[in-house]
């Protein structure tokens, strides 16, 4: 399928969100921090210029197996610019704010995505009202790939736009970038062959925005709904 | 002035009681409550001696009263009563420590000097030596071997020990050098720089001791000197440089016509007035020196041994001992030659009665028969054994109490803190704190400063909120969660694993009470059986402080 262009949204800031959407002071315990490398970790230029931390280095590697990166994607992330490819979220109204919310731990990952009605993130999708809305879906197969710091996900639910009141099967696949460890860019793309979106493919880039809370991880199933609460996934 | 011969032994009681009647006079009669006792270690001839010598030479005395013992101990007397007053000395003699706590006082015995010399054999090279140098050597060597807690340098010994010292052989090696160019300018004919060259190669030659392990390399540089001095025309500086020669080398003599007529005469003169004048008590020179050369030695006592005609031409053994710390000279016997194969040894066993014995570094009188241990340390533990797929670290505190049963066997009680942190993978959903009591008996060998043990014991480990899964979404939304599989979770929550434990440590001592301590363990639970499969194993190293009771 050919992809429909649509119109450039603005770029959101983190200072434009509104602060009922997220609170960065309201971490819980089992929030992420999205810059939690190790401290032990120590540089090579560190190690050239000081050769006594070569003592201090075998200590780590035989004490502390903790020093790799283990918790690159854990936080919130926010889509800021507009998709490219195939059409697969949105158009809705406006184009919908994608957000990923991600727990990384080591090769797994876990988490989910939650859509808003406009980029601003300032209003959600209604998760009650699956056949208008499309609220959020649970990630699944969440796998890190340390070697070639590849993201990779399942998604089974709706998608706002055309499948807002389907349940689509959409496989996310994503890398870090290279020039910057706060962008996400990859692509979703549909794999269901009952799907009648089967094999669109749309490209998105997120940025990081902030570190996972309790109220960010609230994507409860709906069980009132017609055709099964295609918002949470299940 | 040098005692002249001692007491024999069985004149300890008269003597004893001599010296009680003399400080009776001196002192008058002591007030009620003061007791007068008996100087412990000492024999009772040579501590009369002391004690007479002391009151002699004293100025007013007082008894102490009683409730006064706490004051600084007035200067201890020596054998030597020109000695200066000297500061306290260690309280500690034979009797004061057991033996496994002393450490063997080290003497050193040095090369003995002869001057059993006649200056008409000078120019004699070929005129027999004297032969019972050796045999003497031989006879005070055994003599100092035979005391217990005393470990003794022979002559040999230290002059090995002196000529490996690798902190003196660059200025040996220099001062060969000053002695080769000093003996090319006296060659050469340049007797001003030869002079100056060969006066630097015998000072260094004295700074490192060569007068003790090479007396020849010394002698030569002293007569070599003297011989250009008096070449220069200094015959005054001349004379002292030979006479100092033959202080090093008594029995130095050399080929007839080697030397000009005016320096034959010179070194005659020079040996002359070495005989009649030089000090032969201290053959190795002041205290001073004498205390650098027992550092250097590793040693607390030296003994020198020399051999001079008295004033009567007998020949007579003059034996003088010294002590590094406190720098003094304990004693100065004098002895005709043919007296010593029975006195000799009464002389050195008196001495050696009275020099203190010191414990071993680190080693604290034992005031208690069951000395105690107690510490703190900073502990880490990892399990070899945990459900989680990369380990996680336990940090915390140990506290231990040992108490020792018997030489070398102790029991012992532990009680760790752990606060165990999430593993990279935070398979382990909290941090939890967790309390291990050790207990058991151990094993102990004492050596030094160091003092190692092995424990086992058991190990009973209290566990607290203890849950882990590999379930990314029990990670991320909770364990009650409907996304979580509850069969990946492992909930150890208030178990309690009991099991075998084994630890290795060291402690090293700060001083007499404090020590340091390390500690390497390791436990291995066996109970309950159904959940040490999870969790099992810890391994653990711990670094403190303790205090010794």
């Amino acid at each position: 399928m050919v992809g429909v262009a649509h119109p450039a949204p603005t770029r959101t800031s983190p200072s434009r969100v509104s602060p009922t959407s997220v609170s960065p002071t309201s971490v819980s315990p089992t929030s992420v921090s999205p810059t939690s490398v190790s401290p032990t970790c120590v540089s090579p230029a560190t190690l050239r210029r000081r050769p006594a931390l070569w003592i201090g280095l075998l200590l780590s590697i035989a004490l502390l197996p903790a020093c790799e990166s283990t918790n690159l994607l854990g936080g919130v992330w926010r889509a800021t610019e507009a998709p490219t490819g195939d059409t697969l979220v949105g158009p809705d109204q406006d184009m919908p704010g994608v957000e990923l919310v991600l727990g990384h731990y080591g090769p797994n990952v876990s988490g989910l995505v939650r859509f808003y009605r406009s980029d601003d993130y300032a209003v959600p999708r209604e998760a009650a009202a699956p056949r208008r809305e499309c609220a959020c879906a649970f990630v699944h197969k969440g796998r890190w790939s340390s070697a070639t710091e590849r993201f990779s996900f399942v998604l089974r639910g709706c998608m706002p736009g055309e499948a807002v009141a389907d349940q689509v099967y959409v496989r996310g696949d994503f890398a870090l970038s290279a020039d910057s460890p706060s962008l996400l860019e990859g692509t979703l793309e549909v794999e269901d062959p009952a799907s009648s979106l089967y094999g669109r493919r749309q490209r998105w880039s997120f940025e990081r925005f902030d570190s996972v809370s309790t109220s960010d991880l609230s994507c409860e199933p709906v069980t009132d709904a017609d055709a099964g609460n295609t918002a949470s996934g299940r | 002035m040098p005692t002249q011969g001692t007491q024999p032994a069985d004149a300890s009681p008269r003597l004893a009681s001599a010296v009680r009647r003399r400080a009776a006079r001196v002192l008058g009669d002591p007030p009620p409550g003061v007791r007068v006792r008996r100087l412990r270690g000492c024999r009772g001839g040579i501590c009369a001696l002391v004690v007479t010598a002391a009151l002699a030479l004293a100025p007013p005395l007082a008894w102490s009263q009683p409730g006064e013992r706490d004051r600084p101990a007035e200067p201890r007397p020596t054998l030597n009563p020109a000695a200066a007053p000297l500061p306290p000395s260690p309280p500690l003699l034979t009797t004061d420590l057991p033996d496994a706590h002393k450490r063997p006082r080290r003497v050193a015995l040095l090369p003995l000097k002869s001057a059993l010399v006649r200056a008409s054999e000078l120019l004699a090279p070929g005129v027999p030596r004297a032969t019972h140098v050796a045999s003497l050597e031989a006879r005070v060597l055994r003599a100092l071997r035979q005391h217990p807690y005393t470990q003794v340098l022979s002559p040999a010994d230290v002059r090995r020990r002196l000529a490996a010292d690798h902190g003196l052989a660059a200025a040996a090696r220099a001062a060969q050098a000053r002695y080769r160019l000093g003996l090319e300018y006296y060659m050469g004919l340049s007797p001003a720089r030869a002079i100056q060259s060969l006066q630097e190669a015998a000072r260094l030659f004295e700074d490192v001791f060569r007068d003790v392990s090479a007396p020849k390399a010394l002698a030569d540089a002293w007569f070599m000197l003297g011989v250009s001095m008096v070449d220069a025309g200094n015959a005054v500086q001349g004379h002292v440089a030979l006479k100092r020669g033959f202080a090093v080398q008594p029995g130095r003599r050399f080929r007839p016509r080697f030397f000009p007529q005016r320096v034959e005469q010179a070194l005659h003169a020079a040996l002359a007035d070495h005989l009649s004048t030089g000090n032969h008590a201290r053959p190795y020179g002041d205290a001073e020196r004498l205390t650098r050369l027992a550092n250097r030695l590793r040693v607390d006592a030296l003994v020198t041994v020399t051999l001079r005609r008295a004033r009567d031409g007998a020949p007579q053994v003059v034996v003088s001992t010294f002590q590094g710390k406190p720098q003094r000279f304990d004693s100065e016997v004098a002895l005709p030659l043919e007296a010593s194969a029975t006195q000799l040894e009464p002389a050195l066993s008196r001495w050696l009665a009275c020099l203190p014995v010191q414990a071993r570094s680190g080693a604290a009188p034992p005031r208690r028969d069951a000395p105690m241990f107690m510490d703190t340390a900073a502990a880490y533990a990892l399990y070899l054994r945990q459900p989680t797929r990369r380990p996680f670290h336990s940090v915390g505190f140990a506290a231990g109490f040992a108490q020792q049963l018997r030489p070398g066997l102790e029991w012992y009680a532990r009680v760790h803190m752990f606060t165990s942190l999430s593993d990279p993978y935070r398979d382990l959903l909290h941090a939890f704190n967790s309390v291990r009591f050790l207990a058991g008996v151990g094993f102990a060998l004492q050596r030094g400063p160091l003092r190692f043990w092995v424990r086992p014991g058991v190990d009973v480990h209290a566990l607290g909120r203890f849950i882990a899964t590999t379930d990314p979404d029990c990670k991320l939304y909770g364990e009650s969660h409907h996304l979580c599989n509850q069969s990946t979770v492992r909930n150890l929550e208030q178990d309690v694993l009991v099991g075998f434990h084994l630890a290795v440590g060291t402690q090293v001592a700060l001083g007499r009470r404090f020590f340091v301590l390390l500690r390497l363990s390791g436990s291995a639970y066996v109970f309950p059986l159904s959940n040490t499969d999870d969790l099992n194993f810890p391994a653990g190293a711990e670094l403190g402080l303790g205090y010794r009771f």
